[in-house]
């Protein structure tokens, strides 16, 4: 894994949790940095999980220098191809708001709050939030959100759909920790594709999509992880051991 | 006409397909997909019929795909074409007429993707829906990672199907996945009866194109949508 000036990285079982060395961040700052460690994680076999730890809060600034300023860091994050989630505390707002949008499984602490507030600084958000929170709260909520700067709590975040569970903050790293657990206790080849079948979907006919699914799993049939599974199925084993192969 | 895994009743304007395969909880096998695949296309066909109903005549509504008969296939290329070309959830969710799917006890990958191709689901009480897939290292195939998005936010997708963890019947009612859920499942199935009862005395034509208009809704060109939407406005 490479070494990062912005990222502190924790290595856990099959697994890896990111924070930010610094809770006030410029977006141009982490690009390179975080370009470069989603390649270790993609490229990485025995990382087959990521978690990102926001328990601190999370703020992430415009590029000062225009040059940089539509750099993309949620394309960065749809480019991972494992499970990512994130726990998330305090406000979060504009780009640090688009940055958790195009992860997987979302906990954040009852206090968090969630805002995008880009329109009245005679603004339009860059780096996907037009496209990702209609997918994800539905437009007429992602409407008010984006065009009006309604703020949203906890309690409508978890109606809504924006984050999965709301905990309280001295139990969310503990709660996240647990869910990254269960996740590599699972087929990762087949958690990966998953998600990519998944993601896939969103974007196209639903016909072509299931082919695609099937695709998949005609590719899957080769691993010895599935073949290894269905005969411990066979031989009525629960217990598996998937070994990413 | 007999079957071996199911059994099919036509009533009035009501086609009736009871999963019948109960020593293995109504697993799908490959003649059982057959069976079903036949029987609704001939239930396409039939003018007669505006409603299809799926049920369970014993304690689960299905345990999703027969795992015995996993690792068997000739060769992978030969796997992928049965499972792309004669792949009876296309079929499903290209099926014109409404769908109303009945559950007890246990919905299981399949299962519970077939759930995702019907219209409507009323469930009992019992029901509990899984997708089991990543615990054996194999991704959904009956269209579960497309469909469940058209029906629930993304975001519980990813739940369902990357952490597989079983939900209860109250949980899927909330999220949307369910439409109705009773304690009295005798009860439910006459309400089944009396709903489907309800839509067939709707005219077929549109209710065809009703269907096809709102799962058009899904299919991400809005704009394609709302012309088709006019066209066929334009054609009743």
């Amino acid at each position: 894994m490479n070494k990062n000036n912005f990222f502190k990285i924790k290595k856990y079982k099959k697994s890896v949790v990111i924070s930010f060395s610094e809770n006030n961040i410029k977006a141009d700052d982490i690009y390179y940095d975080l370009n470069l460690l989603v390649d270790d994680i993609n490229f990485d076999d025995n990382i087959w999980a990521v978690a990102f730890d926001f328990s601190n809060g999370l703020n992430i600034q415009n590029a000062s220098d225009d040059k940089f300023i539509y750099l993309s860091l949620t394309e960065l994050v749809m480019n991972i191809k494992k499970p990512t989630l994130c726990a998330i505390n305090g406000q979060i707002i504009n780009r640090a708001f688009e940055f958790i949008l195009p992860m997987d499984y979302r906990i954040c602490s009852d206090s968090s709050t969630f805002v995008m507030n880009q329109i009245l600084d005679l603004n339009i958000q860059f780096d996907g939030a037009t496209q990702l929170l209609p997918r994800i709260i539905g437009l007429n909520k992602a409407k008010e959100m984006i065009m009006f700067g309604v703020s949203m709590n906890s309690e409508e975040a978890v109606n809504f759909g924006l984050v999965n569970l709301v905990t309280s903050e001295d139990k969310l790293m503990n709660l996240i920790i647990e869910k990254l657990l269960k996740i590599v206790s699972l087929s990762p080849l087949a958690i990966q594709y998953t998600k990519e079948a998944i993601n896939f979907g969103n974007e196209t006919p639903t016909v072509e999509g299931m082919k695609m699914e099937n695709d998949l799993s005609s590719i899957l049939l080769s691993s010895k992880d599935r073949m290894q599974a269905i005969n411990s199925f066979k031989n009525k084993k629960s217990k598996k051991d998937f070994k990413g192969k | 006409m007999s079957w071996e895994y199911i059994k099919y009743n036509k009533k009035n304007n009501l086609a009736h397909v009871e999963f019948d395969n109960p020593s293995k909880n109504n697993s799908f096998n490959l003649i059982m997909r057959e069976e079903i695949k036949e029987v609704i296309n001939a239930i396409s066909v039939d003018d007669d019929i505006k409603v299809l109903i799926f049920s369970s005549n014993s304690e689960n509504f299905s345990s999703g795909a027969d795992l015995s008969e996993f690792n068997t296939f000739p060769s992978i290329v030969k796997s992928n074409q049965i499972a792309k070309y004669k792949n009876l959830w296309i079929d499903l969710y290209q099926f014109e007429k409404p769908i109303i799917s009945l559950t007890k006890g246990w919905a299981i990958g399949s299962g519970f993707e077939l759930l995702m191709l019907s219209d409507f689901v009323f469930s009992h009480t019992s029901s509990k829906f899984l997708m089991p897939e990543v615990q054996w290292s194999l991704i959904p195939i009956s269209g579960g990672t497309q469909t469940f998005v058209n029906k629930i936010k993304n975001l519980y997708v990813k739940e369902l199907l990357l952490f597989s963890e079983k939900i209860d019947v109250y949980k899927a009612l909330k999220i949307g996945l369910i439409n109705y859920i009773s304690e009295d499942y005798s009860e439910l199935l006459n309400q089944v009866f009396k709903y489907a009862e309800k839509i067939s005395s709707i005219d077929t034509a549109r209710l065809i194109k009703i269907k096809k208009l709102l799962n058009f809704s899904t299919e991400k060109n809005i704009y394609f949508g709302k012309r088709l939407e006019e066209i066929y406005s334009r054609s009743l």
